[in-house]
């Protein structure tokens, strides 16, 4: 038991959940839960390593996936599957509308304004980080709206 | 007003739009374009659909007023939502000389879009807003007309998206 406990101690410390702070999280109220929704914030890696987002996921959405909105030089816009996000030590990383955004589909309750969510941040050493996001308008563009 | 579409006369019809990701000016995060010119007169677009009312419209409805059109659909969490209230600012701050205006959002997803979808997403944003939603086919005439590329992409396993214009 004793012999675990420093290595258990020494995994913590360098678990990338741990350099990866989350600033100016929000999400977008849904209509209903038959169209999706997104979410943004930013990420900034402390750490001395390159941190991998693998994945993030919701309570509240049955899918959770990685967009980017991409605006190709004919002016056409789509979005975009994102596997994996990289980032690398001193960092950050902005999700954000018309670029980055997760999106939350299948949803099992309406993301209602004022209220907030909950997504957890899944990295490439399986560490995850739960964090708090409140809801704002459908309307809202960024964390200062309402 | 560089996003107006300019409708000049009676008889000499004329129109520039903004369609689609007309977000690009103030975020500034796509390739900025030259103005494209239309290949139709308005006289000569033979589309129909149906507004966020329940009515019937074509491109009539657009004759004598300046016109601001702007491609999009329901299940569009992202940038859609984000221009639709970027455009109820802008048509907040003309007042009432939005009357003299005409806004539309038409529908790249008729598969999804329904007339009460459309009328329910609509309702988040100005009430000056029209909302069109035609049929797959109506829908390709009016991009034609208006010069507007849209096609429907897979995303994850059982989902889709619509890259357009």
């Amino acid at each position: 038991m004793f012999a675990f406990f420093p290595t258990a101690l020494a995994a913590q410390d360098t678990e990338q959940s741990n350099f990866i702070q989350i600033e100016t999280p929000w999400a977008r109220a849904s209509i209903g839960t038959m169209r999706p929704s997104a979410a943004y914030f930013s990420l900034h890696n402390s750490g001395k390593k390159t941190v991998l987002i693998d994945s993030i996921m919701s309570e509240i959405a049955a899918k959770s996936s990685i967009h980017q909105t991409t605006v190709n030089v004919e002016g056409i816009g789509g979005m975009r599957l994102v596997k994996m996000i990289q980032i690398g030590p001193g960092e950050s990383f902005e999700f954000k509308p018309g670029s980055y955004h997760v999106m939350l589909s299948e949803l099992k309750e309406p993301l209602v304004q004022g209220e907030s969510i909950s997504l957890i941040l899944i990295f490439g050493d399986a560490s995850k980080k739960t964090f708090e996001v409140p809801v704002l308008s459908i309307g809202a563009r960024n964390a200062g709206d309402k | 007003m560089k996003w107006l579409v300019k409708y000049i006369g009676a008889t000499i019809l004329s129109l520039t739009t903004l369609t689609g990701f007309g977000w690009w000016q103030i975020d500034g995060s796509a390739q900025k374009q030259q103005n494209q010119s239309l290949p139709a007169h308005l006289l000569r677009m033979n589309f129909l659909m149906t507004n966020h009312l329940g009515e019937t419209v074509s491109p009539k409805q657009l004759l004598g007023k300046p016109a601001m059109i702007f491609f999009g659909f329901t299940y569009c969490p992202d940038i859609c939502p984000n221009t639709l209230m970027e455009i109820t600012s802008w048509v907040e701050a003309l007042g009432k000389e939005v009357d003299s205006l005409k806004v539309v959002f038409i529908s790249v997803d008729p598969e999804r879009d329904d007339v009460e979808s459309v009328a329910g997403y609509l309702s988040n944003f100005s009430p000056s807003i029209e909302g069109w939603r035609g049929s797959k086919n109506q829908l390709a005439i009016a991009g034609n007309s208006l010069g507007v590329k849209c096609k429907r992409v897979d995303t994850d396993n059982s989902d889709y998206s619509i890259d357009h214009t």
